[in-house]
């Protein structure tokens, strides 16, 4: 093993157990671990939503698909800056003006039931399981590619580095290292990419012609269908990478790390420059590993293309640049798996522990250490699920937590907000549809059945024929959520609704509890 | 979703009108709402479409494919234009947000009369 991986690796490992230590002495109440007080700066939280959401898919896996599959890689590129833009525009401030801990206290705040809350938890935290899934799958790949170690001992280093942080320093120390890790992956792309554009004499548009020569596909590369051949299926990718974010727990609860609606825009306003930015290095980084590295390498080291960005790191910058890419790497999963336990285990302590088993009244102390608790168990059953699942694809595991929470949270999320007739039957109904109609989904799709042997879980011909499902489940989400507000019309039309309330709270901010109560 | 913030406007089912039925119902909000409305649709519609088609273009549209300069085809100058176009997005929303966040101040001044 490279000496100077290890060492970078235990930089960020010091660093991370600073921050902790620093955060764990502000960490004293249950809302200052739930969404560290919410307290932080528009900046701030702006570079740890980068950090949340830029997971190793985003930097080992774009540059990949760029450097694999040319145009197509766009596809998977810029639904995931546009989705900020939904987040911005009608999600991020009545979420922050109506949320409190967790995306079920923003919808129980209109349907004041137990099982909505309930629900909404467990949704929260099956859709992080899932997502704790992919990124572990993918630490767990990388680190044995990278440094030889073996699967399941990387992924329960990264299980275990990640949980010391989360168990003493909460969300405070989880946005710290999220800040801290988007900084690294930005600054060290840049690095990365400085270096391979001099190859090219910073010749922008002279690299498209020399791309046309550089891959096996020739000409091909530069145009779409190499890997989408199929509009509906490439339409159906972007739809569920455009909505998924709006409707991911762990991204939405970094608006409730704010103090009101102006900073959590203004953090959008931040993670989009940031991630724009970012994503003009992907495409160019994308060539230079086609062009430097070669497709034959890059597949045969990871067929999905996940090593390209390292390989490229070693040859243009050496022992030195491959250990920093490689700790970056490291960095990056541990802070995006990290916000993800918090979100999971704060849905259970909050949601389910003390308003649903607690009616509300359980102490500072019964949830502090519920919360740990939560956290522990929900690594645990990651890792020992992920240890089973090392032979599934990563991107098609994270494609799916978008598409899952596209169809299940967001309909619930935007009818709340925004359509008066809603009512707790279409909330119910409309996630458990969503949920349970986007795994059916994939259960009959072409990624578990193939036709030919061994290439999917089963043999067979599937049922649906599209990889993402989103283009069918989303919508459904959507017909679900309408579908039981009629059947539940009768029951709750004579009902008090507080839509009146919903609407000026999330469209002028908390102040306005102070003046109508006056 | 054609009327997601009128909605909320049109009656009041209950007996006793609260305080925030009164805002809603107000001169004031009713015409925030309209103003937010008729901003917020058309860009929603508009980064939804453009990001949508681009698939299809790119796939079925001959003219997609034409190189511009180099190897440079359309079909790529679509592509990265998701990058500036949605940083003009984002940067018109948080004016018109400014504007909007100073109604709600006189709003809440007025005490939502």
């Amino acid at each position: 093993m490279n000496v100077k991986v290890v060492i970078l690796f235990a930089i960020i490992l010091i660093s991370t157990i600073l921050i902790t230590y620093y955060a764990s002495k502000r960490t004293k109440t249950a809302g200052s671990f739930y969404t560290a007080g919410g307290e932080l700066k528009s900046w701030q939280n702006g570079l740890a939503l980068a950090g949340d959401f830029m997971s190793a898919s985003t930097f080992l896996g774009l540059i990949g698909a760029f450097s694999l599959m040319g145009f197509d890689g766009f596809y998977l590129m810029y639904p995931s800056l546009v989705t900020f833009l939904v987040l911005l525009f009608i999600i991020a401030e009545p979420l922050r003006n109506l949320g409190k801990y967790t995306l079920g206290d923003m919808i129980t705040a209109r349907y004041k039931f137990k099982q909505v809350r309930g629900i909404t938890a467990v949704n929260t935290i099956i859709i992080s399981i899932f997502y704790m899934l992919a990124q572990l799958v993918a630490a767990g790949a990388l680190f044995k590619l990278l440094l030889g170690i073996p699967f399941n001992i990387s992924v329960v280093i990264v299980g275990i580095a990640m949980l010391i942080f989360v168990l003493f320093g909460g969300m405070t120390a989880t946005s710290w290292v999220q800040m801290i890790k988007a900084i690294l992956l930005v600054g060290g792309t840049f690095v990365l990419f400085l270096i391979v554009m001099a190859q090219f004499d910073f010749n922008f548009i002279g690299i498209f012609s020399k791309m046309k020569t550089a891959t096996p596909l020739g000409d091909a590369y530069l145009h779409a269908g190499v890997k989408y051949t199929n509009g509906w299926e490439a339409a159906s990718l972007t739809l569920g990478l455009l909505l998924g974010t709006a409707g991911l727990p762990h991204v939405l609860t970094r608006f409730l790390t704010v103090p009101n609606a102006q900073v959590a825009r203004k953090s959008v306003v931040w993670v989009m420059w940031i991630i724009g930015c970012f994503h003009v290095m992907v495409i160019f980084l994308g060539f230079g590993a086609a062009k430097l590295v070669g497709s034959k390498n890059i597949i045969e080291a990871n067929p999905a293309g996940n090593m390209a960005a390292p390989l490229l790191a070693k040859l243009v910058g050496g022992d030195f640049m491959f250990a920093f890419i490689s700790a970056v790497s490291f960095a990056t999963i541990i802070a995006v798996v990290a916000g993800i336990v918090v979100t999971g285990a704060t849905a259970f302590s909050h949601d389910i522990y003390n308003e649903i088993f607690k009616k509300g009244k359980a102490t500072e102390q019964q949830q502090m250490r519920m919360v740990r608790v939560a956290a522990i168990v929900i690594t645990f059953i990651s890792i020992l699920l992920s240890v089973s699942l090392q032979k599934f694809n990563v991107a098609f595991l994270a494609s799916l937590v978008f598409t899952l929470a596209a169809s299940s949270n967001l309909p619930v999320i935007l009818f709340t907000i925004y359509w008066r007739k809603f009512n707790k039957t279409g909330a119910v109904v409309g996630m458990l549809a969503g949920l349970i109609g986007t795994l059916v989904l994939v259960a009959i799709s072409p990624n578990v059945w193939s036709p030919v042997p061994g290439e999917a879980l089963f043999t067979g011909k599937p049922l649906f024929p599209l990889a993402s499902p989103g283009i069918i489940s989303i919508p459904f989400g959507f017909l679900a959520a309408y579908i039981g507000t009629l059947i539940g019309r009768d029951k709750y039309s004579e009902q008090e609704t507080n839509f009146a309330e919903i609407l000026v709270k999330s469209h002028t901010g908390k102040d306005i509890e102070r003046l109508v109560d006056n | 979703m054609d009327n997601i913030y009128s909605n909320g406007v049109a009656t009041v089912e209950t007996e006793g009108h609260s305080k925030y039925d009164e805002i809603v119902l107000s001169q004031d909000f009713q015409q925030l709402l309209a103003e937010k409305r008729k901003f917020v649709i058309p860009y929603v519609i508009f980064f939804t479409v453009y990001s949508l088609i681009l698939p299809f273009l790119a796939l079925y549209a001959d003219v997609m494919n034409k190189e511009v300069v180099g190897g440079i085809t359309w079909a790529w100058i679509y592509g990265i234009s998701f990058i500036p176009v949605s940083l003009l997005i984002c940067t018109r929303y948080t004016k018109k947000a400014a504007y909007f966040d100073e109604k709600v101040k006189k709003l809440l001044e007025n005490g939502g009369k």
